[in-house]
C-alpha cells in the first residue's frame, strides 16, 4: 500500500471536480471546479441535494453502490453537467475522484476553464480544436488576400518599371538614331583629318553601344521584338562577328564566306541572332572549342533564297542522331536542353524556310537553311537590286524630333533620294495632296494622328506608295499590313537605305 | 516560433507607425505575407529579424521594444479569435499563470513543432506572486516582463514587475501587488 499526501491545492489540481464525502453522504470537501460550476455546493449538504444518478445501476441504492462500486455517473439536479469517476472508500470517508462528462448543449471554452480539466487531458485539446480552427480558418482568408494583394503590388511595380523602361528606351533609341545619323554624316561630308575621323568612329560606337544597351531597356520593358524588318544577313553577320567568336571561344577559328551582301530577308535580327548563336553552340561544343567553324551566305541555285550554313569539323553525328536532332528535349549532350535546334528550326520556318543537316561521324556537321528572299511587297527577288536612279525615287520623311527628322532626310539626300521632311502627320497629308511620292517613311508615334493613320491615308491618297514605319516601340505585328517594313530605332543608316531602295523601286 | 507572433508584431508596428513602417520592417527582416501564418512554426533566426527590424523602425532599443511588445502581445491575444483561450486559460492572474504551461501544452499539441516557454508560480502571497520562467531560447526575458505587466492591466490589478537575477534557462520575476482595493 502507498501512502501519499497532498496538499488541497495539490488534491484540487489532480481531482479538480473531486468530493470528499462523510459515510452519510454529507459533503466534507470539493474540488476547485465543482466548487466553481456549483456555487451552491456547501459543505455538509448532502450528496442528493445536489446530484441525482445519471444511471439505473448508480441509483440502486445509491449508499451502498458508493460503499463498494468502483465507478459512479452522477448528474447534476440543475442539468448542469455529468459527472463520473472512481469512488475510493477510507474508513469513514468517500473519495470520489470525479471528471467532467458532458455538459448540455455544446461545451465549450467560454464555460469552462482549462483547470476544469487535469494536467493533459486530451479533452482540453479537443476543446480548443474549435476556436482555433475557427481562427486559423480566418486568417487563411486573410492571408489569402495579403498574398493577393502582395501579388498584385509586385506586378503593379514591375509593369510600371517595365513602361518606364519602354519609353526610356524610345526615347533614348530616338535621340541615338540623331546621333548616329549625323555623325555618319559627318563622315560622308567634308574630308576629315584623323583626329576628326577617331572622333566620328567613337561617336559611332558609342552610339552603336547606346543601342544594344536601349534593346536591353526595350525587352525589360515586355517590348515584343521588331517584326517586319528587311534585313541583310551578311550585314548581320559581320556587325556580330565579334559576338559570334565570344560564343565558340577564342581557341576556335571562325570564318566568314558572306557571297551575299545584298540580299534581304523580313525577319526579326533580334531571332537570327538568336539562331545563329544556337548553331554556333552546337558546333563549339560538337569541336570541343577548336577545329574551326565557318558561317557562309549564298544565293540558292534552284529557288529564289538565300543559304546560310554553319560548317564544323567536329565529331559529327551518328545517323540515328541527326534524324532526332530537331525533336524537342533531346540531346546528347550531359547539359543540354535539346531546345536550339527546335528553336532554330521554328524561326526558319517560320520565315517559309527550311532547315537540314548534313553530317558525318569525326567528318563534322553543317547545318543549312535555305531562308526565301522577300521583298517588301512578298514577290521574290534573285536578291541582285537593279540600278534606278536615286533621283528618281521621292521619300516623304515624318518625324516629329527634329533633329532626327534632319539626320534621315539629310542621309536620303546624300544617298542621292529626293527626300522631303515634315514634323507632322497633319503636314504630311498636306505634302501628299500636293506631291506624289514613291516612299513614306513615317514615325509611328507623331504628335498628332499616328504614323499607322497617315500610312492608311496616304495609301487611299496615293495607291502606288510604299510605306516604311520606323519607331523606338516595336509595334503589334496586326497593326501593320504585310508590305510595311519596320525599322526599330536607333535606325542602322545602311538598312534605311537598303529597305528605302527597295521600297521606292517597286512603288507604282 | 509560430507565426502569431510575427502577427503580433506586425500588429504593434502598423498600430504605432503606420503600414509604411511595416512595409519597410519587412523589407529589412526580408519578410513577407507567407511569414505571417499563425499555426505555421518559423526559425527562430526569422522572429529575430522581425523583432530587429521593428525595434530599429520604433527607434527603441531591443530591450525596451521587447517588454512593449509583451504587453502588447497580452492585448493581441485577447483581441485575436483566440480570445476564448486567454479566458479558458484563467480569469484571474494567478490561475493564469498558473495553467500557462497547460494551455501551452493543449496547443502544441493541436499545433506540434514550437518550442515553448514554460511558466510557474513559485510563491503566492497576498501581496506578491513570484513566477519562474524557463525558456529553451535565451533573450526574451524583457518581453516576459512586459507581458506580465500586460497581464496585470488585462485583470485590473495595480501592481509591479521586475526582474530578479536570472537563473539558468530562464529567469524568476517579482509581481508586487498593490493589495488594496484589488482583486486577483
Amino acid at each position: 500500500m502507498l501512502s501519499l499526501t497532498l496538499s488541497e491545492s495539490e488534491l484540487g489540481k489532480l481531482f479538480p471536480f473531486h468530493l470528499r464525502l462523510r459515510a452519510d453522504l454529507s459533503v466534507i470537501g470539493t474540488g476547485p471546479s465543482l466548487r466553481r460550476m456549483f456555487p451552491a455546493l456547501a459543505a455538509d449538504d448532502h450528496l442528493f441535494d445536489h446530484f441525482q444518478p445519471a444511471d439505473s445501476r448508480s441509483g440502486i441504492r445509491l449508499g451502498e453502490l458508493v460503499a463498494n462500486a468502483d465507478m459512479l455517473t452522477l448528474r447534476d439536479r440543475g442539468g448542469a453537467a455529468t459527472l463520473g469517476g472512481q469512488v475510493i472508500a477510507r474508513g469513514d470517508e468517500f473519495f470520489l475522484a470525479l471528471n467532467l462528462l458532458d455538459v448540455p448543449g455544446q461545451p465549450d471554452i467560454q464555460s469552462l476553464q482549462i483547470s476544469d480539466f487535469v494536467a493533459c487531458d486530451p479533452a482540453v485539446s479537443r476543446l480548443l480544436l474549435g476556436p482555433v480552427h475557427d481562427a486559423l480558418v480566418a486568417e487563411s482568408l486573410s492571408v489569402s488576400r495579403e498574398l493577393g494583394m502582395e501579388r498584385a503590388r509586385v506586378i503593379d511595380i514591375m509593369n510600371r518599371t517595365g513602361r518606364l523602361a519602354g519609353f526610356l528606351g524610345h526615347d533614348f533609341a530616338n535621340f541615338l538614331s540623331i546621333i548616329d545619323l549625323n555623325a555618319r554624316l559627318l563622315e560622308r561630308g567634308a574630308p576629315l583629318d584623323e583626329r576628326q575621323k577617331r572622333c566620328v568612329e567613337a561617336i559611332i560606337e558609342t552610339a552603336s553601344r547606346g543601342a544594344v544597351l536601349t534593346r536591353q531597356l526595350m525587352h525589360l520593358s515586355g517590348a515584343k521584338e521588331e517584326t517586319g524588318l528587311a534585313i541583310s544577313p551578311d550585314r548581320v553577320i559581320k556587325e556580330h562577328e565579334a559576338l559570334f567568336q565570344l560564343v565558340i571561344g577564342p581557341q576556335n577559328p571562325l570564318s566568314l564566306e558572306l557571297s551575299a551582301p545584298s540580299a534581304v530577308i523580313v525577319a526579326s535580327e533580334a531571332g537570327f541572332v538568336a539562331s545563329m548563336v544556337n548553331l554556333l553552340v552546337n558546333a563549339r561544343d560538337a569541336t570541343a572549342g577548336h577545329g574551326g567553324i565557318r558561317i557562309s551566305t549564298s544565293h540558292g541555285r534552284d529557288v529564289e533564297a538565300l543559304i546560310i550554313s554553319v560548317r564544323d569539323w567536329g565529331s559529327g553525328m551518328a545517323e540515328n542522331v541527326r534524324l532526332r536532332a530537331f525533336e524537342p528535349f533531346f540531346s546528347t549532350k550531359a547539359a543540354g536542353n535539346g531546345l536550339g535546334l527546335p528553336a532554330v528550326r521554328a524561326f526558319v520556318e517560320g520565315l517559309k524556310g527550311n532547315i537540314s543537316i548534313a553530317t558525318a561521324e569525326n567528318i563534322g556537321t553543317t547545318v543549312e537553311m535555305a531562308i526565301p528572299l522577300r521583298l517588301p511587297d512578298g514577290a521574290y527577288t534573285s536578291g541582285v537590286t537593279t540600278q534606278k536612279s536615286a533621283a528618281t525615287q521621292s521619300v516623304l520623311v515624318v518625324e516629329d524630333e527634329e533633329f532626327a527628322l534632319e539626320g534621315v532626310v539629310d542621309l536620303l539626300s546624300a544617298t542621292g533620294f529626293t527626300a522631303i521632311g515634315v514634323l507632322s502627320g497633319e503636314d504630311a497629308v498636306e505634302r501628299l495632296r500636293r506631291s506624289n511620292f514613291d516612299v513614306l517613311l513615317t514615325d509611328v508615334v507623331l504628335g498628332g494622328m499616328t504614323g499607322i493613320d497617315l500610312a492608311r491615308m496616304a495609301q487611299a491618297e496615293q495607291p502606288g506608295i510604299r510605306v516604311i514605319f520606323m519607331s523606338g516601340f516595336a509595334p503589334d505585328p496586326q497593326m501593320i499590313a504585310d508590305d510595311c517594313p519596320y525599322l526599330q530605332k536607333p535606325i542602322k543608316p545602311n538598312q534605311l537605305i537598303d529597305l528605302v531602295g527597295n521600297a521606292a523601286r517597286t512603288s507604282v | 516560433m509560430y507565426g502569431m507572433i510575427h502577427r503580433a508584431l506586425q500588429a504593434m508596428v502598423v498600430e504605432e507607425f503606420g503600414p509604411e513602417a511595416w512595409d519597410a520592417v519587412s523589407m529589412a527582416a526580408k519578410v513577407g505575407p507567407a511569414e505571417l501564418v499563425s499555426a505555421v512554426v518559423y526559425p527562430d533566426e526569422v522572429t529575430l529579424r522581425i523583432i530587429q527590424a521593428s525595434a530599429f523602425r520604433s527607434g527603441r532599443a531591443e530591450e525596451e521594444f521587447l517588454r512593449r511588445f509583451g504587453a502588447f502581445w497580452v492585448r493581441f491575444a485577447e483581441q485575436c479569435p483566440y480570445g476564448d483561450i486567454m479566458d479558458f486559460t484563467g480569469r484571474d492572474i494567478r490561475t493564469f499563470i498558473g495553467n500557462l504551461d497547460r494551455m501551452h501544452f493543449a496547443v502544441v499539441d493541436l499545433m506540434p513543432g514550437a518550442k515553448v516557454p514554460s511558466f510557474a508560480l513559485t510563491e503566492d502571497t497576498r501581496d506578491q506572486l513570484r513566477v519562474r520562467y524557463r525558456s529553451p531560447r535565451t533573450g526574451l526575458e524583457a518581453m516576459v516582463l512586459g507581458l506580465l505587466e500586460g497581464l496585470l492591466d488585462r485583470f485590473g490589478i495595480e501592481g509591479e514587475v521586475t526582474a530578479v537575477a536570472g537563473i539558468n534557462e530562464g529567469a524568476e520575476f517579482l509581481i508586487n501587488l498593490a493589495v488594496e482595493g484589488s482583486e486577483c
